[in-house]
């Protein structure tokens, strides 16, 4: 099967929707199926679609599927951004440009299995080469990945671990950080210890509250989203969260998380957060 | 007679390819240590960056089973350097708190 994105998916809850909803055959397909991604007509793949194709490919290789993947190489920011990204050495093995040149902005796509103290650093030292970071700046950075990344060691059962895109963007202050499994998704996690919680919608909204837990290892007490979510409040940032059937958006001053069903459930959890940091170096 | 203080500081048990968790059992097992000893203790997160709510579930989870709620409340006092720790660890000690 062909799946065509000839939009823009531009880390807006919209795009995301959109490309989800598009790419659904590929996220069903089984072992040994074959599928192609044609991106050549968008022109803005960002950190979210990064994390996402990724996690597609990995997911694909597990499975033994064959796949073809086109991304564009125009215009060419985002043809530079998806050299950067690791988007094109993870598909073709084409070589890594070097993250520390000076102008770069794009961390490269990292996959782990772990939950090591120093998964944040490669994120924390590109950011710091554009902008002063305060403390709170960077334990808020750190925490809000490591709540992700300790959910799919706790949680996710994902066989390709977990999948890690982000690009600052200088003229905002602004960090995106996308982090994708491929495993149970988190109302299927939850329904194990709560199977009477049916509805993908309200397992998100109130894991996102907090204080649900699945109670995957003994001392979980189901807080790790809300967390993230408080920390992107309390920056300014946004939070999109999508795992099975449904789509969490949580922006700065508001409580309420905004859950919304997708027409196609997602096979994992994705969370796609932007962290406002720093003051200009 | 006085109370003796110890000091633990969080970020001397950081290794940084450990699971926080790892992280806060060692940490909880000294806490639980100088409690048992009579001594009231002081723990310093400050520069230890990043801790999760599981970091900070384990550490509160681990005393409280070995020294009860109210060692943890009376005898343990935090040290944070980041509104984002506190916060954090808020969390955690209300709901290990909740948990019995």
């Amino acid at each position: 099967m062909t799946c065509t994105v000839d939009f823009n998916i531009d880390d807006t809850r919209a795009s995301l929707a959109a490309f989800l909803g598009r790419a659904r055959d590929i996220f069903r397909a089984g072992d040994g199926d074959q599928w192609t991604l044609d991106c050549r007509r968008a022109r803005y793949l960002g950190p979210y679609a990064v994390a996402l194709i990724a996690s597609c490919v990995l997911q694909a290789r597990l499975q033994r599927q064959r796949f073809v993947v086109y991304l564009p190489d125009q215009p060419q920011p985002l043809a530079g951004f998806l050299r950067f990204s690791g988007l094109r050495h993870l598909l073709d093995g084409e070589s890594l440009p070097d993250p520390d040149v000076p102008e770069n902005e794009t961390v490269p796509l990292a996959t782990f299995s772990g939950v090591e103290w120093n998964l944040a650093d490669p994120v924390v030292r590109l950011i710091a080469r554009h902008v002063e970071l305060s403390e709170e700046d960077e334990d808020r950075l750190r925490m809000s990945m490591r709540e992700v990344i300790h959910n799919i060691k706790d949680h996710a059962v994902s066989q390709i671990g977990g999948v890690l895109s982000a690009k600052f963007f200088r003229g905002r202050n602004e960090v995106r950080i996308a982090i994708a499994d491929r495993g149970l998704g988190i109302p299927s996690a939850i329904r194990r210890r709560h199977p009477e919680i049916r509805d993908d919608c309200e397992v998100l909204r109130r894991v996102v509250v907090g204080g649900l837990s699945s109670k995957s290892t003994p001392r979980n007490r189901g807080l790790g989203v809300s967390n993230l979510a408080a920390a992107v409040r309390a920056c300014g940032g946004r939070l999109i969260l999508v795992a099975g059937g449904a789509l969490a958006e949580v922006m700065a001053g508001t409580e309420v998380p905004t859950v919304t069903p997708l027409t196609s459930p997602f096979p994992g959890t994705a969370a796609f957060f932007t962290l406002r940091v720093g003051r200009r170096c | 007679m006085a109370t003796r203080t110890q000091r633990l500081t969080a970020l001397d048990y950081m290794e940084p390819t450990a699971d926080p968790t790892d992280t806060a059992l060692a940490l909880a097992q000294d806490v639980i240590r100088h409690l048992r000893e009579g001594t009231t203790v002081d723990v310093s997160f400050v520069g230890l960056r990043g801790a999760p709510s599981s970091f900070f579930n384990v550490l509160f989870g681990e005393v409280i089973d070995a020294c009860g709620l109210d060692a943890l409340d009376r005898r343990v006092h935090l040290e944070f350097d980041t509104e984002t720790q506190r916060r954090t660890s808020d969390r955690s000690y209300e709901a290990a708190r909740q948990a019995g």
